[in-house]
């Protein structure tokens, strides 16, 4: 047939019988229960890929991103749709001839969807969407009762149910008695994996199972991690691959919150930036455009100049209570920074002054707060205020060495 | 005031007033596309949205609909998830897979109140957990291999310095 192209997306399938791949895998059916994850990797590719380019396809109709479908990816999804029906049916157990018609019907339906010659896009909107459901509630109970069917049995159930499935099937294959185990370890597995979406997690695919998450395009995901802290968000990047993936989006570290004193900034501000810089020496990430560091966390040179040379495209940096950070530093942020607009640097007592004796810096600097910055003097605030001609606002709460003489 | 229908993808239609139907933007617009008249009894299909979901949908929005137009997503307001008033609170205190239902269909309606409010609730749910009770609360189960959880956990230590 002919094989699609310009579907990527859609990966070609090995076209190979499933039974055929039963007799490949039969050096398994001793062990029966695949826990080697590279077999059910494999077994994963091969026999949910069915799933995939319709899960793929659902999901396109539900962006209405790419609505087009054409003759020859409809065809290979009818193909597929003629494996699933050999797959799954050893899932219904044991298969009563009705709920086997059931099955088929819905298989069919699909069919129809996909073979619609108008290529309606609201029709197969519906169907999908209603496969999707039924389905969805359909495999959940599959899965409950395959599973309680192994809690209480260590061993698969007798061969011969399955023979005498697939006989109804009308399939027979000489490799079926060999390969039979094998198929239903991989069936545990496959039950579940219904939904089961896969991406790319540092060069190797990601699963995941049908829980709550699942259910939301990445974008969704997004959305909701968009409501947390950084500081949930690399907690978050712990939970699973597709998490660590989507917790680093840089969308999501345009803004970066320290505010939590059990936290050690500096070594929060290396990790950050690592992740999203990458190691090299040179990486910058300018995405992101807001730091607040407060609430006692703490802040060292080091930190500043590192924000310094990977964050140019910084406007908000808040640093209240940073007591260890001296001038030469919080110049160096302000120079390379050239749009920071917006410097709390309250509490900071190191800090006398923001640009050096040289000649007036031109800096971009509208907000500036000064609050508790006991080392600022007259002289310091002259040089500050010659270098930030934009200066709108200017804090000065407590700075106890100002006077009010005009020197 | 004029009423539309709306049918879910389960077939049940629920005859809503239009002004309630028009907090979906998707909705509006398929209205202003089509030019819908008043007069003309037409149903409007929804078929991402099944009739319990779409139940709750409408309900949200009729008690909401007298609700100022929410602002535009401005970057440089701090997102709050603490500002869920008391009425919604009570109204997403369902079960997971119904929450999440209603982000996608809040999602598929175009609904931004209700979407910011869905998903700040399951937000709400991750704050100020450790990875294993986030596993927990959702159902997800731990993909890294031993080497990729020591590598993710060792690039994310400073936040667990408690």
């Amino acid at each position: 047939m002919n094989q699609p192209s310009g579907h990527d997306r859609i990966s070609p399938l090995p076209m190979v019988c499933p039974l055929v791949r039963l007799g490949l895998n039969s050096n398994l059916s001793g062990t029966n229960k695949s826990e080697d994850e590279s077999y059910r990797f494999e077994n994963y590719d091969y026999c949910s890929e069915y799933e995939k380019s319709y899960k793929n396809n659902t999901d396109r109709i539900f962006h209405n991103k790419q609505m087009s479908i054409d003759k020859s990816y409809l065809q290979k999804q009818s193909t597929d749709a003629d494996y699933s029906t050999n797959y799954y049916q050893p899932n219904e157990y044991p298969p009563t001839s009705q709920e086997y018609n059931k099955n088929n019907n819905l298989e069919s339906q699909h069919h129809n969807v996909h073979y619609s010659p108008k290529h309606d896009v609201s029709s197969l909107s519906v169907t999908s969407n209603y496969w999707e459901h039924e389905n969805y509630e359909k495999f959940q109970t599959n899965s409950t009762l395959q599973s309680d069917f192994y809690s209480s049995n260590s061993e698969p159930p007798e061969t011969n149910y399955l023979l005498e499935n697939f006989s109804k099937l009308g399939k027979s294959s000489p490799s079926l008695d060999q390969g039979y185990h094998t198929l239903i370890g991989s069936n545990t597995g496959l039950v579940t994996t219904n939904l089961w979406s896969n991406g790319n997690y540092k060069g190797k695919k990601y699963q995941t199972k049908n829980n709550s998450f699942d259910r939301l395009p990445d974008d969704l995901v997004v959305k909701i991690f968009s409501f947390l802290t950084s500081i949930d968000l690399s907690i978050c990047a712990q939970v699973c691959r597709r998490f660590d993936v989507l917790a680093w989006t840089p969308s999501l570290w345009r803004n970066i919150i320290l505010d939590d004193d059990s936290v050690s900034g500096d070594r929060a501000i290396r990790g950050v930036l690592r992740q999203l810089c990458g190691q090299g020496r040179t990486g910058a990430c300018p995405s992101v455009e807001k730091i607040y560091i407060t609430n006692g966390v703490r802040l060292l040179d080091k930190s500043l100049l590192l924000l310094a040379r990977r964050c140019p495209e910084l406007t908000h940096l808040q640093l209240q209570g940073c007591s260890n950070l001296t001038n030469n530093a919080l110049f160096e942020v302000v120079t390379r920074c050239t749009n920071l607009q917006h410097l709390d640097i309250s509490g900071c007592i190191k800090i006398s002054c923001i640009g050096g004796l040289g000649a007036p810096r031109r800096l971009q600097l509208q907000y500036l707060d000064l609050t508790d910055c006991v080392a600022v003097q007259d002289s310091g605030l002259m040089v500050i205020v010659r270098n930030c001609p934009h200066l709108a606002y200017l804090y000065l709460r407590r700075c106890v060495q100002i006077t009010g003489n005009r020197q | 005031m004029p009423n539309i229908k709306l049918q879910s993808s389960d077939g049940e239609t629920f005859e809503v007033d239009v002004e309630i139907a028009k907090c979906s933007v998707t909705i509006k617009t398929m209205l202003e596309d089509l030019g819908m008249d008043d007069e003309e009894e037409e149903v409007v299909p929804l078929p991402n949205v099944n009739s319990a979901i779409l139940r709750k949908v409408i309900h949200w929005a009729t008690y909401h609909k007298d609700d100022p137009p929410p602002p535009e997503d401005d970057e440089n307001k701090e997102k709050r998830t603490d500002d869920i008033s008391s009425w919604d609170a009570d109204f997403l205190k369902v079960d997971q897979g119904t929450l999440f239902e209603l982000i996608l269909a809040a999602n598929y309606l175009d609904i931004k109140g209700l979407l910011d409010v869905t998903c700040k609730t399951v937000a709400n749910m991750i704050k100020g957990k450790a990875p294993e009770e986030i596993r927990k609360t959702f159902n997800i189960k731990n993909d890294f291999t031993a080497s990729e959880e020591e590598q993710v956990r060792k690039e994310n230590e400073w936040c667990e310095e408690k």
